[in-house]
């Protein structure tokens, strides 16, 4: 007896354990680190505020149309990016569609994370003719341009803000189930998920306390970047014509609107696109940042 | 004697189906070939043999943490290879486990104290309160201080963690305890300080071990008995010492003959042994040690030898003695 714990007295003493930094804190320093992680949390944050605040810094209504100052290119008239065919200044119109691709890139992940979560999950833990089914219906949906589904989804519910995110999530829950059955299918054969059947665990007690924790980081990860990728469907398909409709401002609609007219007013389609640009940089900067970090941290 | 046995293995067998191509039929890995060995309350029994001659795979169909292909698990006088959903669960409080990779065999998103919390509450024992009681005298059992319960397993060096997957199996007071290779992932001057521990508890909590390792220096050191296994199928069971001191079987002399010898002036007659461990979806016929066999004869290859029993804890399959 004394001969054990004497022998472990002095491994404890060799081998300190780390003082544990508190996550919070150990995650903002090793983002400072990162430029391009930087970057991206910037144009991330950036994003959220003219989003929030958005209506209040607009210099003009952007609805208000005034055919007097259409096509006025930028920096007229306090037009800081122009007027578009109706007199309708770009800079605000742009500031307000933020509001509206964050709104839609948000809800849809969220949405489209759970929904796949939850049936990727009982897929990869039970297996069987559950997992053969489910799947099945992914791979049917997976072999549709994710594109093509959104509009023929969308093209059945009509046109509006709810009904392209519910479109959205219709097409966009199968990565999500795929990505985590894959992960279930890992982790249900650690050893520590072993384990757990070992000491008597049940399997929903599996599941919902051992499972879903460790998959996490790859839903995060995961998430981070199809927020992106939803933001741009977003915009393709309001510039095909569906999804949010004009007068509304979105960035899709506005370069739809744009393309018109792209040879004497370069401004009109520019801008929205930029917008686009730089959010889907700013997000996917901060989301390939995010799955390093959270990788090498377990 | 009878009454003292708390594990019985009966005829164990466990075939995986290979399926190695789209129109191939399966063909069959005898994973464990007709095993039988019996466990008595308080002793320490171990499992050596090479890697995959299905030591592990005895070890983990004892715990039904895979389901034998046939054979009985009989358990304080129940057969638990019957047994389904609740039944088992509460078995499961009676046996244990205790795993090779420290660092595989805890969840790396829970703290100490969750880790060991957990088969206390999953089989409804104490409150809440004693709970935590509970693992705190066990963490001081094992050797740790209560500074450990809010870390996770990553902060832990692989003693450590060890030994706190030793407390999550003693802490339900289990009578059976698997150690499935439990010091072979550690440095060596751990290993000694974790077999120390295993022995301590061992005295403390009255418990009976199922030792699986293929380190013989730690298996003569810490077992009773030990039963030697080659292909998935028994080849010799004896009293750690009779074994250590008069092998019967010609691979266990083999394997006794390969263990390190610390003095290299020391003089020792090596056997060694021809070939490789042959593939276990193609065995071959007669005794699955033929091949290899400095002694086999005629017979060897074409029928396959039964049990003898040269003493009453003395068992051998070969030839040789029959």
């Amino acid at each position: 007896m004394t001969n054990v714990v004497r022998k472990t007295d002095t491994e404890e003493k060799s081998m300190p354990v780390l003082r544990r930094k508190s996550h919070f804190v150990s995650f903002f320093s090793d983002l400072i680190r990162s430029k391009t992680g930087l970057a991206g949390f910037f144009i991330i944050c950036l994003l959220f505020v003219i989003g929030i605040i958005g209506f209040l810094i607009v210099p003009f209504n952007p609805m208000d149309t005034e055919t007097a100052q259409k096509l006025l290119p930028p920096h007229t008239e306090g037009h800081l990016m122009g007027t578009d065919q109706l007199g309708r200044d770009v800079f605000s119109r742009v500031i307000l569609g933020t509001r509206v691709s964050l709104t839609i890139g948000i809800v849809t992940v969220v949405l489209a994370g759970v929904i796949g979560t939850v049936i990727g999950v009982l897929a990869g833990f039970f297996r069987g003719w559950l997992d053969m089914v489910l799947m099945r219906i992914v791979d049917v949906q997976l072999s549709f341009p994710f594109i093509l589904l959104v509009l023929v989804v969308n093209a059945v519910l009509g046109s509006g803000l709810k009904n392209i995110i519910i479109s959205l999530i219709i097409a966009g829950w199968v990565v999500f189930a795929r990505v985590v059955r894959s992960e279930v299918l890992a982790i249900r054969e650690k050893e520590f998920i072993i384990a757990c059947v070992a000491t008597g665990v049940s399997g929903w007690e599996i599941m919902v306390k051992h499972i879903l924790p460790n998959l996490f980081t790859p839903i995060i990860v995961l998430a981070s970047l199809q927020v992106a990728n939803f933001i741009i469907a977003e915009a393709s398909v309001s510039f095909l014509g569906f999804g949010v409709q004009p007068p509304q401002p979105a960035w899709g609609n506005m370069l739809n609107e744009g393309k018109d007219y792209i040879f004497n007013a370069w401004w009109m389609i520019t801008f929205p696109g930029l917008a686009i640009v730089i959010t889907a940089l700013g997000i996917n900067l901060f989301g390939d940042w995010l799955r390093d970090e959270l990788d090498h941290d377990l | 004697m009878e009454n003292d046995r708390v594990l019985q293995v009966v005829n164990l067998k466990k075939y995986y189906t290979v399926n190695d191509g789209w129109f191939s039929s399966g063909q069959r890995v005898k994973a464990v070939d007709d095993v039988s060995f019996s466990i008595y309350k308080g002793e320490t029994v171990g499992l050596v043999g090479e890697s995959g001659c299905g030591k592990s795979t005895t070890g983990r169909t004892v715990l039904q943490l895979s389901q034998p292909t046939s054979g009985k698990i009989i358990f304080e006088g129940t057969d638990i290879s019957k047994l389904k959903g609740q039944e088992l669960r509460q078995i499961r409080r009676r046996i244990q486990m205790i795993f090779q990779d420290p660092y595989a065999s805890l969840d790396p998103h829970k703290t100490i104290q969750q880790i060991l919390t957990e088969p206390l509450h999953v089989h409804h024992l104490y409150d809440k309160k004693k709970r935590i009681e509970k693992v705190r005298k066990m963490l001081k059992t094992i050797g740790l201080t209560d500074t450990y319960l809010t870390r996770y397993p990553n902060e832990l060096s692989g003693g450590q963690r060890q030994r706190i997957a030793i407390a999550r199996a003693v802490i339900l007071h289990p009578l059976l305890i698997v150690a499935d290779e439990p010091v072979s992932a550690l440095d060596v001057s751990v290993q000694a300080q974790v077999i120390n521990l295993l022995m301590h508890l061992q005295h403390e909590f009255q418990l009976t071990y199922l030792f699986i390792s293929h380190d013989l220096n730690v298996v003569r050191h810490i077992t009773d008995r030990i039963i030697v296994m080659y292909l998935g199928k028994m080849v010799e069971a004896a009293p750690t010492e009779e074994l250590f001191r008069d092998p019967k079987h010609p691979y266990t002399r083999a394997l006794l003959s390969a263990i390190p010898i610390r003095n290299p002036d020391e003089h020792t007659d090596r056997i060694v042994l021809n070939g490789e461990v042959p593939s276990p979806v193609y065995p071959p016929s007669g005794c699955p040690f033929h091949e290899r066999c400095p002694n086999a004869m005629d017979i060897c290859s074409k029928a396959a030898p039964r049990q003898v029993n040269l003493s009453e804890k003395h068992k051998t399959i070969c030839h040789l003695y029959s």
